[in-house]
């Protein structure tokens, strides 16, 4: 009796807060479309069914894209396509469920790229600039890495029988992949000729060696343990995997003698031999060849060093995939196991924009990036496969003024009710995008390349922008402090998710946690 | 003369043009392989004087301009793809900075890094006088624009400059003197030798190397 009474009740007291509401409501605010698409995204969330298990997941993350990155490129993304910009989303940000992450390294309040990957691969935080090991490891020391190494999600996937694959913009050995496969007390030592006699003394292995050598490492460090290797690793940094030695160069060289390795080894030659019916590609027509359904394993080196940005892909010698097809071909070839897949997926170059001082190319790259993240939608099942999308780190990156709606996001600041820009107190325009630090002012024109502007000393302050124009791919923005590369930001990134397991996202979280959520979703710890 | 007089002359006439020949191939051969030095002085147009030494070395497709005073040395590289890449080391830090080579296909003028001159302003000059021979020829070149004279000494089959005087009003505003120089010479492998094992980090990567005290100047 007393539970109908409570159904009654409570079915007549929604009925009526019902009413009551939309009777109180006025009807310029019930009937705005804002009201409307609002209210439709809560009735979703109402109807959101969460599963907890997965047996695909995929971890992008977009290096420096922090809150303000995917604020400007959203609405860049939308004046591309003839909009105001400020409605729209980037792909991942229509996902269900989101979180805050706490980003800080163990010794670090601004972190890097190594050691806030080590947190989302490993479970746990560690410090600035070391990769795979615990905060115990002194940076640089060798002999400080053994008994210190961690176990990573892409690790115990593969322990776990599933298919595994690392995909980068940047070089494939750089703090962001590297930190799925390597242990290493710096990030530096990407090939021997990088690191310290000390680290060679003691046998510490460079990177890219690790890599190759991935399958043999996890299985020696488990006795027992039986993988087949990494089945996808592509992105850019072919120079750490061939000797040092010009007779090596690939047809794709940049450089007068591309290969940087001083042990005489071609590690490439090491991987083919290893995996002998894996394709290794170098550059788009390769690319376009690999035959996804028939290949075991991939390694696609398509640049010596770090891939291109995206705009300035054409430019590149050989050609190079973009991380959309790199992204879709990963999941063609990882999805022919039947135990599902763990991929990690970097774009790379939204970082180095940044560094840069170019907020063009950190955007262009962010919608990119968004783009790739459509593609591992389209391409896989939503009921079982998770994907997560997060930054690293952040970047002193800021959007301010107070420009009207729709105001190029990339041009001056012109106020709601003007059609000139706003002057700031010295008289001068200034531009919504800028950075706090950072090599400063270029004016570049068309160039759409960021990284010119490395080879001219900064220019930091307030320059005059009156005739110049700042939605050109070569303008980078006014910086206030004069260093020699702009900085990370240590404020939090966001963190979405769709798929099952997405729900763990909620929160403000510490980085690590992504780890758990993997881990919870994927079952990797269960055995 | 008769017709063995005549082919003896021939071979001796045809022995000396072979043999001037391979003198400039020699000397085309020796000049890939170059340390020069200059002495540049420079007057302002406060009429302040300065003088500046700069180190030329070549080796193949690869080219340093170093000045002696500066820690930072230029180092140019013309790659397979006919591209120019720019590294920057530092000598006292034994670092080098590696930047992306240029994009665009042959658009960037070697001969400037390669001869510190640009052969097309070369072939406007005109011609004074002619003398010596083979590695020894010298050029007297002049160019006369609206406001400024150029006087060149010119080693054609070395490819360097010997001297170069640039007047505006008849005031000498920059005056270069080749100070010493070495064909074929174990100083420029040497150098290049030195800057591969030198630590080289790529440009994009400063960024994530603030620890370093090197990166923060």
């Amino acid at each position: 009796m007393n539970s109908l009474w409570v159904s009654v009740s409570a079915i007549s007291t929604i009925l009526f807060s019902s009413v009551a509401t939309s009777n109180v409501l006025p009807t310029v605010q019930k009937e705005s479309q804002w009201f409307i698409n609002d209210e439709q995204a809560i009735q979703q969330k109402v109807k959101q069914k969460n599963k907890h298990k997965a047996k695909n997941v995929i971890l992008f993350v977009g290096d420096g894209m922090g809150v303000s990155t995917l604020t400007a490129a959203r609405i860049l993304q939308g004046q591309n396509n003839g909009k105001s910009g400020e409605e729209g989303y980037l792909s991942f940000e229509v996902f269900p469920h989101t979180a805050q992450v706490k980003t800080y390294n163990v010794d670090a309040q601004t972190p890097d790229s190594a050691g806030t990957m080590t947190a989302m691969m490993s479970g746990i935080k560690t410090d600035i600039g070391v990769l795979g090991v615990s905060e115990k490891v002194q940076r640089g020391d060798c002999s400080s890495v053994k008994g210190n190494e961690v176990i990573t999600a892409l690790e115990l996937a593969e322990i776990k029988g599933l298919s595994t694959g690392i995909v980068s913009t940047a070089r494939i050995t750089h703090a962001t992949p590297a930190a799925a496969y390597a242990k290493s007390a710096d990030r530096n030592w990407e090939d021997i000729s990088d690191m310290s006699d000390e680290a060679i003394a003691n046998a510490c292995e460079d990177i890219a060696s690790q890599l190759v050598n991935f399958e043999g490492n996890l299985e020696a460090r488990f006795p027992g343990v039986d993988v087949n290797g990494i089945e996808v690793a592509m992105g850019g940094g072919r120079r750490h995997f061939l000797p040092k030695d010009e007779s090596f160069n690939s047809t794709d060289a940049a450089s007068g003698v591309e290969g940087d390795r001083t042990d005489g080894r071609d590690l490439t030659a090491e991987w083919q031999a290893k995996y002998p019916t894996g394709q290794y590609v170098i550059d788009q027509a390769g690319f376009d060849a690999l035959d996804a359904s028939q290949t075991s394993h991939v390694l696609g080196l398509f640049n010596e060093s770090h891939m291109q940005y995206e705009v300035d892909r054409h430019n590149d010698i050989a050609g190079e995939p973009s991380l959309t097809q790199l992204t879709s071909k990963a999941i063609d070839v990882l999805d022919n196991n039947d135990k599902g897949f763990m991929l990690v997926v970097e774009s790379g170059r939204i970082d180095h924009g940044h560094h840069a001082g170019s907020a063009f190319n950190a955007l262009t790259d962010t919608i990119e990036f968004s783009k790739a993240i459509q593609a591992a939608v389209d391409n896989t099942n939503p009921e079982e496969t998770l994907i997560l999308v997060t930054a690293d780190h952040s970047h002193v990156f800021t959007i301010a003024g107070y420009p009207k709606r729709g105001n190029p996001i990339l041009g001056k600041v012109v106020g709601v009710g003007e059609s000139e820009p706003s002057l700031a107190s010295d008289g001068m325009p200034y531009t919504t995008l800028g950075y706090t630090n950072g090599r400063g002012f270029r004016d570049l024109a068309t160039e759409t390349n960021a990284d010119k502007s490395y080879d001219t000393d900064p220019v930091v302050g307030r320059q005059d922008l009156t005739l110049i124009d700042t939605n050109q791919p070569g303008f980078h923005q006014e910086a206030k402090i004069p260093t020699s590369s702009e900085t990370h930001a240590g404020e939090d990134v966001a963190l979405h998710a769709i798929g099952p397991g997405a729900h763990f996202s909620q929160g403000v979280i510490e980085q690590s946690v992504i780890f758990h959520i993997i881990n919870e979703s994927l079952g990797l710890m269960a055995k | 003369m008769n017709i063995n007089q005549y082919l003896a002359l021939l071979f001796c006439w045809l022995f000396m043009l072979n043999a001037k020949a391979d003198d400039a191939n020699s000397c085309q051969l020796e000049q890939q392989h170059v340390f020069a030095q200059y002495d540049i002085n420079d007057v302002t147009k406060q009429g302040n004087k300065t003088l500046q030494q700069l180190n030329l070395y070549r080796l193949d497709n690869q080219v340093i301009h170093q000045y002696e005073h500066n820690n930072i040395g230029l180092w140019w590289t013309k790659t397979s793809h006919n591209r120019l890449m720019l590294n920057r080391f530092f000598d006292h830090e034994k670092r080098v900075i590696e930047y992306q080579a240029d994009e665009i296909t042959g658009s960037f003028d070697w001969h400037t890094k390669y001869q510190l001159i640009n052969e097309e302003f070369l072939t406007k000059m005109k011609l004074v006088k002619s003398t010596g021979e083979a590695c020894n020829t010298e050029q007297v070149l002049t160019y006369q624009s609206a406001e400024t004279t150029y006087q060149l000494v010119w080693l054609p089959n070395l490819k360097l400059i010997k001297s170069l005087k640039v007047s505006q009003a008849e005031q000498i505003i920059s005056q270069w003197s080749l100070v010493k120089y070495s064909l074929a010479s174990d100083k420029a492998k040497e150098k290049f030798t030195q800057l591969l094992d030198y630590k080289s980090t790529d440009y994009a990567d400063i960024g994530d190397n603030e620890n370093d005290t090197f990166y923060r100047r």
